[in-house]
C-alpha cells in the first residue's frame, strides 16, 4: 500500500466516523430518551468515541470493530429512538388515565405537572392558571435537585406570582393562537418574561395553554433544566397532546360538578316545596286574619263584579265575548267602528288585558264568577 | 422592537415542513437517490444483493444490514487490508451513515403523525355534539392519521356492530350491509382479546390469523389492519378499526400506536360532549316537570278554564293544550313559551282549531269554547 492512498484511506475513515458521530447526535437529542437508560447511555459512550480523532492508522480491525459498533448502535436507534415518540405518546395517555381518577381539582392540579415530567422526561414543569390577562402559577414539580439555589429562588418567586399577559409576550401570543410554543434561546427570546427565566435559569423552555370550557384556563411551562437535553420538535408535540388531554379533564371535572350541583339544587327545590306542601295541608283551619281573605269573595259574590265597566262598555264586551268582529259591534250598537275601537281600548285598560282575547277570558271569568254564586 | 425580520425567530409555533404529511411522505429525493447508488455499489460489491421486502428497501434496517454483509465479506477477505477490503469497509460506513439519515426521517415522520393526530382530534373537539362526533371521526382518522380506510364499531352485549366509516377510495357499497349488524364476539379473535386487555392490536397478516373473516377478509378484503378500544370508565364501549386498503401497505406497531393516541384522545373528547349533553338535558328536564307542574296547578285553581274545552270535539291533544291556553288569555307568543314550541306552530294549532271550531277568529273561538263549558 502506498503511503498516499494509506493517507487518503485514514482521511476517508475518520470523516465517515465524524459524521456518522454527527448524525448519531442529532438522532438522540430528536427524542426525549430517558436519561440513564441502557439506551441513551450506549448512544452517549459511542458519539464520544466516534467524536474523538483516530490517532495514526488505524488497523483494519479496527476499522472492523468500528463497523461492528455501527452495526449495534443501529440496533439501538431502531429499538430506542425510533420507538421513543409514540412510547412517550402511550405514556402520556397513561398518565391521563391516572389524572383522570383525580376526584378535585386541587388533585388534578397537584399530580399534573409530576405526570408530565414523568411522562414526557421533562425536569421542571410549572402549572398556571389564566385569569383574564393575567397568569397565576398554581403548582410545579421539580424532577430532581429541587433544593438548589435556582429551584429553591424559582420557588420563591412563583409562590405568589402574578404575571400580567402583556401584548407581544409568548404567553399572550399562546393564550391568543392556542398553540404552544418551544423556546429554544430564552435568552435571546425578547418575548420571554425575564424576570422568571432568569430566576429559573432556563436556556429553553416549552409552553403550551391548557384549553377547556371554550378558552384557555392556564399554561404548562416545562423544560429540562437539571438534565440539560436539548428541547426538540417531539417535545413540543408532546406537550400538546398532554395539555389538550389535560384540558378535557379538567373541563369532564366542571361538568361533573355542574351535574351534581344541579341535582342538588333540584332535590333541594323539591324538598322545600313538599315541605311547604305539607305544611299547608297539616294546618288546621283557623278563623283568623289569614283565612279570612279567602272568605272574602263569597261575601261580596251578590254584589256586581268590581270591574269598573260603564253599561256600554259591558255591551261592547259581551258581543266581543260572543265573537263579533267590530264592525260587527258597530252594526249592532248602531254605532261608529272608531267609537267601538275607542271603547275596546277603554275596556282593556280597566280589566288590565294586553289584548283581546286576554280580556275576553278576564271577562268570562268574571261572568263565572257572578254564575257560581 | 427593531425592525426587520431577524433570521431565526427563536420561538417556534408550527411544526416545520408541514409540506411533507403522514407516513406516507416522500423521502427526500437526496436522500433516496443516495440509498439507491448505494445499494447498487453494494451488489457490486457483494456479488450478489438478497432482495428485502417489498416496500422495506430503503428501511434503516435493510441499509444496514448491507452493511453488515460487507464486514462479513472483508473478515472472509484473503487479503484483508487490500484495497477490496478497504473499498467494502468505506462503503458499510457509508451503507451506515444512510441508515442513520433514514432514521432520522423516520424519527421526522412518526413524530408528525402524532402532531397531525392532535389536529384531528382538537378539529373533532370543536364539533358541538356527540352525533357530530360519531359521523366525522372516521373521516378525521383518515384524513389526519395517515389510514385509508376506518371503521367505528360499538359494543354491545357481547357483540359488535359496525356503525360508521370513511374509505378514502369511496367504495362504500359492501359495508352499508354491515351496518348494524351484530358480530358475536365469542372466538379468540383480536376483537375478542381488546374486551379484556383493552389495549390496541396489529393484526400483520389476516390470512395466517383468526380474525372475523366475513367482514374483515371476504366483504373488506384487508390484508392486515389495526383495531384499538374506545373506552368509558375502564369498560370497552366501541372499536376503531383502520387499515391503509387500497394501498397494499401493510399495518404496523406505529400505526397501531397512532391509533390508540386517536382513540384514548376520542374517547376523552366524546365523553365530553356525552356530559355537555347530559348538563342541557337535565335543565330541559327539569324546566318541562316544573312547568307541567305549574300547568296542572293552575287547572286546579280555575277549575272551570280547564274543563272548558276538554269537551271540544275533534281536537287533538295539542290542539285542546292551544285552546286552553288561548281561552286563558294567552297570546301565541305565550303559548309557544309555555308548550316549549315554535310561534309559528302554534299558528298552526290556532289554524287547524278555527277551522274545527268552525269559526272566524280568535275571539269567536274563545267564545265557542266558554260556551261549551259545562255550567
Amino acid at each position: 500500500m502506498s503511503p498516499a492512498t494509506a493517507r487518503s484511506w485514514q482521511l476517508d475513515v475518520g470523516v465517515r466516523q465524524r459524521r456518522l458521530a454527527a448524525e448519531l447526535r442529532s438522532l438522540a437529542t430528536a427524542v426525549p430518551l430517558d436519561p440513564g437508560s441502557a439506551g441513551a447511555i450506549a448512544l452517549a459512550e459511542t458519539i464520544r468515541r466516534w467524536d474523538s480523532p483516530r490517532s495514526g492508522n488505524s488497523s483494519m480491525a479496527e476499522v472492523c470493530a468500528l463497523l461492528d459498533e455501527a452495526g449495534a448502535t443501529q440496533a439501538i436507534v431502531a429499538q430506542r429512538v425510533l420507538e421513543t415518540p409514540l412510547r412517550v405518546a402511550r405514556r402520556i395517555n397513561e398518565a391521563l388515565t391516572r389524572i383522570r381518577r383525580a376526584t378535585s381539582f386541587a388533585d388534578i392540579l397537584r399530580t399534573a405537572p409530576m405526570e408530565l415530567c414523568a411522562s414526557c422526561g421533562f425536569d421542571r414543569v410549572l402549572i398556571s392558571q389564566v385569569d383574564r390577562s393575567t397568569w397565576l402559577p398554581v403548582g410545579w414539580h421539580v424532577a430532581a435537585d429541587a433544593d438548589s439555589p435556582a429551584n429553591a429562588a424559582f420557588r420563591e418567586y412563583v409562590r405568589d406570582a402574578r404575571i400580567s399577559l402583556a401584548n407581544g409576550m409568548i404567553e399572550a401570543e399562546i393564550v391568543r393562537r392556542r398553540a404552544p410554543a418551544l423556546v429554544r434561546d430564552a435568552r435571546a427570546e425578547p418575548r420571554t418574561f425575564a424576570p422568571l427565566r432568569d430566576l429559573a435559569r432556563s436556556s429553553a423552555y416549552l409552553v403550551a395553554p391548557i384549553v377547556a370550557s371554550g378558552g384557555v384556563v392556564g399554561l404548562l411551562h416545562a423544560d429540562t433544566y437539571t438534565s440539560g437535553r436539548a428541547l426538540a420538535e417531539a417535545d413540543r408535540v408532546h406537550l400538546r397532546a398532554f395539555a389538550d388531554g389535560l384540558g378535557l379533564i379538567i373541563e369532564r371535572t366542571v361538568l361533573l360538578d355542574r351535574l351534581s350541583s344541579q341535582r342538588e339544587r333540584i332535590s333541594r327545590a323539591f324538598a322545600t316545596a313538599e315541605h311547604l306542601v305539607n305544611d299547608l295541608c297539616a294546618a288546621p283551619v283557623q278563623l283568623n286574619r289569614t283565612t279570612a281573605v279567602v272568605a272574602v269573595a263569597p261575601a261580596r259574590a251578590d254584589s256586581r263584579p268590581d270591574d269598573g265597566l260603564t253599561p256600554r262598555e259591558r255591551d261592547v264586551i259581551a258581543l266581543l265575548a260572543s265573537g263579533a268582529t267590530n264592525a260587527e259591534i258597530a252594526d249592532r250598537l248602531t254605532v261608529s267602528e272608531t267609537t267601538v275601537k275607542s271603547h275596546v281600548k277603554h275596556i282593556l285598560r280597566k280589566l288590565r288585558a294586553a289584548n283581546r282575547a286576554e280580556a275576553i277570558a278576564r271577562y268570562l271569568g268574571l261572568a263565572r264568577q257572578r254564575r257560581a254564586s | 422592537m427593531t425592525g426587520g425580520v431577524s433570521p431565526s425567530r427563536p420561538a417556534v409555533f408550527a411544526l416545520a415542513g408541514r409540506g411533507a404529511r403522514g407516513p406516507g411522505a416522500r423521502l427526500d429525493d437526496e436522500l433516496l437517490t443516495r440509498a439507491l447508488a448505494l445499494r447498487t455499489d453494494a451488489a457490486d460489491a457483494l456479488g450478489t444483493l438478497v432482495p428485502a421486502e417489498r416496500g422495506r428497501e430503503f428501511a434503516p434496517q435493510a441499509m444496514s444490514e448491507l452493511a453488515g454483509r460487507c464486514v462479513q465479506q472483508v473478515r472472509a477477505l484473503p487479503d484483508p487490508a487490500g484495497a477490496q477490503a478497504e473499498l467494502l469497509c468505506l462503503l458499510a460506513l457509508d451503507l451506515h451513515q444512510v441508515a442513520l439519515e433514514l432514521s432520522q426521517h423516520e424519527l421526522g415522520a412518526r413524530t408528525r403523525r402524532l402532531a397531525d393526530c392532535s389536529d384531528g382530534l382538537a378539529r373533532l373537539r370543536a364539533l358541538p355534539s356527540s352525533a357530530d362526533l360519531l359521523d366525522v371521526v372516521c373521516e378525521e382518522l383518515v384524513q389526519r392519521c395517515g389510514f385509508g380506510r376506518a371503521v367505528l364499531s360499538r359494543v354491545e352485549g357481547g357483540f359488535w356492530k359496525p356503525s360508521t366509516a370513511y374509505f378514502s377510495d369511496d367504495d362504500e357499497s359492501w359495508f352499508s350491509g354491515w351496518v348494524d349488524q351484530g358480530i358475536a364476539l365469542d372466538r379468540q379473535t383480536p376483537e375478542t382479546r381488546l374486551l379484556t386487555e383493552r389495549r390496541p392490536a396489529v393484526i400483520y397478516d389476516t390470512e395466517s390469523t383468526t380474525v372475523h373473516r366475513p367482514i374483515i377478509v371476504e366483504s373488506g378484503h384487508s390484508t392486515s389492519y389495526v383495531v384499538a378500544p374506545l373506552m368509558h370508565d375502564d369498560v370497552v364501549v366501541g372499536f376503531l378499526h383502520a387499515d391503509h386498503h387500497p394501498s397494499s401497505r401493510r399495518a404496523d406497531a406505529v400505526d397501531r400506536d397512532v391509533l390508540w393516541a386517536f382513540a384514548e384522545g376520542f374517547s376523552r373528547i366524546y365523553e365530553r360532549a356525552v356530559l355537555m349533553e347530559r348538563v342541557r338535558a337535565q335543565r330541559d328536564h327539569m324546566g318541562l316537570i316544573l312547568s307541567s307542574a305549574l300547568g296542572m296547578m293552575n287547572e286546579l285553581c280555575d277549575p272551570d278554564s280547564s274543563a272548558a274545552v276538554e269537551v271540544m270535539p275533534d281536537l287533538t291533544a295539542r290542539e285542546t293544550d292551544v285552546l286552553r291556553l288561548m281561552v286563558a288569555g294567552a297570546t301565541n307568543r305565550a303559548i309557544a313559551e309555555r308548550l316549549v314550541i315554535a310561534e309559528d306552530t302554534v299558528k298552526s294549532h290556532v289554524k287547524h282549531i278555527l277551522r274545527k271550531l268552525g269559526v272566524a277568529n280568535r275571539s269567536q273561538a274563545i267564545a265557542r269554547a266558554a260556551a261549551t263549558a259545562p255550567r
